[in-house]
């Protein structure tokens, strides 16, 4: 189905469309293969016209909060987030402009984070800020070992 | 007095004809502004430079901007047409982004310039002492003079928003932000253009009035009164859209200049024939003649007057072509291939429309009509000019297409947190008013909480809620208050991740 537009028809449906048209069954397989891709580029290849990097994203929580792999999902965010804003990794030097970006980017991650995992990830963010990750650190998934001892997984 | 009236005409000659050569030093400036090198140099006294013999080689064509048009013919991304527009529509590409800032650049420049010869004639005209026998442009005819000074003010307003738009849209560092924000100088841009070229033809006006003044005692003054009076008439609509600033009215106001500047060049000429009658009555002497057929000469109707546009629809657009060194009717240049290649630019990116770009050539090729239905260029012309079914389609849902669209208008950054954005800066030209757009009333209610597309249950994804959860984290990671740019870089990601292209519309006006 093309609805030549990402709000209007099915979104439920075409995502699901077009995932199984690239041979996976679930979004998140479809994004696992995908490591540090940013969302909006998921968007795009799922759909240039028709599907949003936050649908891609309401369709991959549903799918964490089933399979209780949530807390991974959000550090995966900041994974693509990062990715996005620092292709060649954590800024060097902080100056005023670097920490405005990573501001903006933990800025982001919030807002692609659940209502249970605010708290977590407001801690998270502070201690990136405090303890900074050595320059050039560039997660590239979900299992970063940095990442995972700032988010640790809890569901399981 | 003899004497006199022939070295005023001799003067006149000179400057007329300086009229037509370029300037040396000023390569960057394109031909297109036809006031820029001919400004009304209405000089009294005696030129130092003898009279040069007619040089009529179009504008374009000499000098500097010769050169600069050799540099610019093997440009790589000529031949990408398609390519560049595809990347404004998707709005990727840093490149295609400075090369439109550049564009907006020379062509706020180019009113710019236009706009400070223009206001020079003003300053000049109000300034001259009366003749020996008391006439001038003063008296009653001050308000004529005042008229044009009102002008100036709201022209360098709408310039003055451009170019603080442009400055925003370099700092910005998001590309898709940085088209929206260079969009959004369109009208303005258009505006003072426009409004620069009417002022310039009032400015011809005056001129004209001046010399009849001036050379004409038996000329009635009341009648002269009376026409300039008409002529005001005619432009002041026109004038008053283009002063309002709001895209659609600019929009029609623009279209429908080559149909007024048609008007203004029928009112010219049968002044001027009507004061040629008189003196040929009183038996003036051929210099009296011929200080007011000057006036045309460096006129901005110039090109339109030896042929006055015949009252009956004609097909236009015919003798237009496109060649290598611009738009040409017959072998005469109407404007430069490098202000060709600027328009491409503004067209592609959705600054400027195809139908005002074509009002532009059809009046600088002397194509006015008194029937607006026959406006198109060639096709030739207008593809040069950028027009294409892509950039048609482009232009739907951009700002040309706002006018034809009745999608209601929204606000990118929510109206209840006026003040916080106030406080970082979006006021003025960056209010947040000015960043609204046309969105489908389902599609904005999905986006705000509506319809069924999310599928987790532990995040809402609600528009404004999303937005400000954004930007109230990102100023506490930050420490401090977050600039107007990085608001502005957080928004387009926050557009982009909805699919919201970056076409804003001004929440005023319709």
């Amino acid at each position: 189905m093309t609805a030549r537009h990402p709000w209007e028809g099915d979104v439920r449906a075409r995502l699901y469309e077009r995932v199984r048209e690239r041979g996976y069954d679930t979004l998140t397989a479809f994004a696992e293969a995908r490591p540090a891709v940013p969302l909006h580029r998921l968007a795009d290849e799922l759909g240039e016209d028709d599907v949003a990097a936050v649908q891609v994203f309401s369709g991959l929580l549903a799918e964490a909060e089933q399979s209780l792999r949530v807390t991974r999902l959000v550090r995966d965010v900041l994974v693509r987030e990062l990715s996005d804003d620092f292709p060649d990794g954590w800024p060097t030097v902080m100056d005023d402009d670097a920490r405005m970006d990573v501001a903006i980017a933990l800025g982001r991650w919030s807002g692609y984070t659940p209502e249970t995992h605010q708290e977590r990830v407001d801690r998270a963010s502070d201690v990136l800020l405090s303890n900074p990750p050595f320059p050039g650190w560039r997660p590239l998934g979900p299992d970063d070992e940095l990442l995972r001892t700032l988010l640790p997984d809890e569901e399981a | 007095m003899r004497a006199d009236a022939l070295l005023l005409a001799l003067v006149l000659l000179a400057t007329g004809c300086a009229s037509v050569s370029q300037a040396p030093g000023r390569g960057r400036r394109l031909s297109y502004a036809p006031r820029e090198d001919s400004s009304p140099a209405w000089v009294e006294a005696p030129n130092a430079e003898p009279p040069r013999a007619w040089d009529s080689r179009p504008r374009a064509l000499s000098g500097a901007a010769q050169r600069l048009l050799r540099r610019q013919q093997p440009r790589d991304d000529v031949t990408a047409v398609g390519d560049v527009s595809r990347e404004a529509a998707v709005g990727g590409g840093a490149r295609s982004a400075a090369s439109t800032r550049q564009a907006v650049l020379d062509a706020t420049d180019e009113v710019k310039g236009s706009l400070r010869s223009v206001e020079a004639a003003v300053t000049k005209l109000a300034a001259r002492p009366p003749d020996p026998w008391g006439f001038s442009l003063t008296g009653v005819f001050t308000r004529y003079l005042d008229q044009g000074a009102k002008q100036v003010t709201w022209l360098q307003g709408a310039l003055g928003s451009a170019t603080a738009l442009t400055e925003a849209a370099s700092e910005v560092g998001d590309t898709d932000m940085e088209l929206g924000l260079l969009r959004m100088t369109g009208p303005k841009l258009q505006a003072a253009q426009f409004g620069t070229l009417l002022l310039a033809t009032w400015v011809d006006f005056l001129h004209l009035a001046d010399a009849v003044l001036r050379h004409c005692p038996m000329c009635s003054a009341e009648k002269l009164f009376v026409d300039l009076h008409r002529v005001q008439g005619l432009m002041e609509p026109t004038l008053t859209d283009l002063a309002s600033l709001d895209p659609e009215r600019v929009e029609a106001a623009t279209t429908a200049m080559p149909e007024l500047m048609g008007k203004l060049t029928r009112e010219f000429d049968t002044l001027q024939r009507e004061t040629r009658e008189t003196l040929k009555l009183g038996g003036q002497v051929i210099a009296a003649m011929q200080a007011v057929e000057m006036v045309t000469m460096i006129s901005t109707m110039k090109m339109a007057l030896p042929r006055v546009p015949p009252s009956a629809p004609a097909a236009l657009g015919v003798g237009l072509a496109m060649s290598s060194g611009g738009v040409m009717v017959g072998s005469r240049l109407v404007v430069s291939a490098e202000w060709v290649e600027m328009m491409r630019r503004l067209v592609q990116a959705g600054v400027i429309s195809v139908p005002a770009v074509s009002a532009a050539v059809l009046i600088q090729g002397g194509q006015i009509t008194m029937d607006q239905a026959h406006q198109d260029l060639p096709k030739g012309v207008r593809e040069a000019l950028g027009d294409s079914p892509e950039v048609r389609g482009m232009q739907v849902t951009g700002r040309v297409g706002a006018g034809m669209s009745d999608a209601p208008k929204h606000h990118v950054m929510p109206q209840e947190h006026r003040e916080w954005f106030e406080q970082r800066g979006f006021k003025g030209d960056m209010d947040i008013d000015n960043f609204c757009v046309r969105m489908e009333q389902a599609h904005h209610e999905a986006i705000h909480g509506g319809g069924d597309w999310r599928l987790g249950r532990t995040w809402p994804g609600e528009w404004n809620q999303f937005l400000m959860r954004e930007l109230l984290k990102a100023e506490t990671r930050a420490g401090r208050m977050l600039t107007r740019d990085a608001i502005l870089k957080l928004v387009a990601k926050h557009m982009k991740d909805y699919k919201i292209p970056m076409n804003f519309v001004s929440w005023r006006g319709p």
